[in-house]
């Protein structure tokens, strides 16, 4: 006997999730929201089970900490093989581990380095910060939900450009982007 | 979690090797199956086929082939996969559903005479038969033997 549910019901809805990331990234800071209808099992928000069912697949090792029907349930649908945060290209958490402690590419192959996909509460709550960079054209001030550690990780990260982590934040069905291109300084 | 039956592979081989149009005849003596939901597909996707040349050597890759596949869950709660080869999804998903029942102990049974028993012995015919075809042509080199 298993619990197991589905995952998209149709390929479009990989690809309609697929857009609202380029979106995401292009646009760093903006929450997008996806489309309803995805029903991921307890423990995962239904925008991360969303971009790890677009994104991953055999070849992409995953890192994530949670109940064993949602990796059951992320084994079955996207196949990946799952690893150590340190050795994963998709790493999911609730909080953010050190950035320096995942996968960071190289300066030859820079694509490399990981994607931390953090599964959040909410988007809105936290500290104030400016986002300026590359898809910016004025630099944005926001509310991020990310604690003084991670900006201090970020400013270490934007020393060793190109090499470093994406960032994917996540909420019920909402994501935002932090490319790794992107300069965060409290407001 | 159950344990897989050590049978499964067999039933599943036997499934997927089954000519087109020869289970749903046989399904329709059968008791009903159970409602089901779609987990994956059917979806239509390649395999590389691997093998050894004369079953000796290194495998290397034949090529690739064309195969369905299909999961789903019926109201048992038993998941079943369907992989048949070519492009038929929804031969496949029936695949997945027989499997998902012939994994349940209470419906087992009666699946198995009404589907896989004529199924095995259908094979076996057809295997039977391209045997006897094939000897006809088998050469014996006697003359060789003899002439020594």
């Amino acid at each position: 006997m298993t619990s197991l549910t589905p995952g998209f019901a149709s390929p479009l809805d990989a690809q309609a999730c697929f857009r609202a990331l380029l979106t995401a990234f292009g646009d760093p800071g903006r929450a997008v929201t996806l489309a309803d209808g995805l029903a991921p099992p307890a423990g995962l928000s239904s925008a991360a089970a969303a971009v790890l069912l677009t994104l991953a697949d055999a070849t992409t090792p995953l890192a994530a900490d949670l109940p064993a029907p949602a990796l059951h349930w992320l084994g079955f649908h996207t196949g990946a093989p799952f690893t150590t945060p340190e050795t994963a290209e998709f790493c999911l958490a609730g909080s953010a581990p050190p950035l320096s402690s995942l996968r960071q590419g190289s300066e030859t192959a820079p694509e490399h380095g990981a994607t931390l996909i953090l599964d959040l509460p909410d988007l809105v709550s936290g500290r104030r910060c400016r986002l300026s960079g590359p898809g910016l054209a004025a630099p944005r001030e926001t509310t991020l939900p990310l604690p003084a550690s991670f900006l201090a990780d970020w400013a270490e990260q934007r020393r060793q450009v190109p090499r470093g982590v994406d960032v994917l934040l996540c909420a019920g069905r909402r994501l935002l982007a932090l490319p790794r291109s992107l300069a965060i300084e409290p407001a | 979690m159950n344990a897989p039956s050590p049978a499964r592979p067999a039933w599943l081989g036997l499934l997927a090797r089954a000519p087109r149009g020869a289970i749903e005849p046989l399904l329709a003596e059968a008791p009903a199956l159970p409602g089901f939901i779609r987990l994956r597909g059917p979806e239509i996707g390649m395999s590389m086929v691997r093998g050894r040349a004369g079953g000796g050597g290194a495998a290397f890759n034949l090529g690739e082939m064309t195969i369905a596949r299909c999961s789903i869950r019926d109201e048992d709660g038993f998941v079943g996969h369907g992989y048949v080869a070519g492009r038929d999804g929804a031969l496949a998903e029936l695949i997945a559903r027989l499997d998902a029942a012939l994994q349940n102990a209470a419906r087992h049974a009666s699946l198995h005479a009404a589907v896989l028993a004529p199924l095995a012995a259908a094979e076996a015919t057809r295997r039977a038969a391209d045997e006897a075809r094939a000897a006809g042509t088998e050469v014996r080199f006697f003359t060789l033997a003899t002439m020594r």
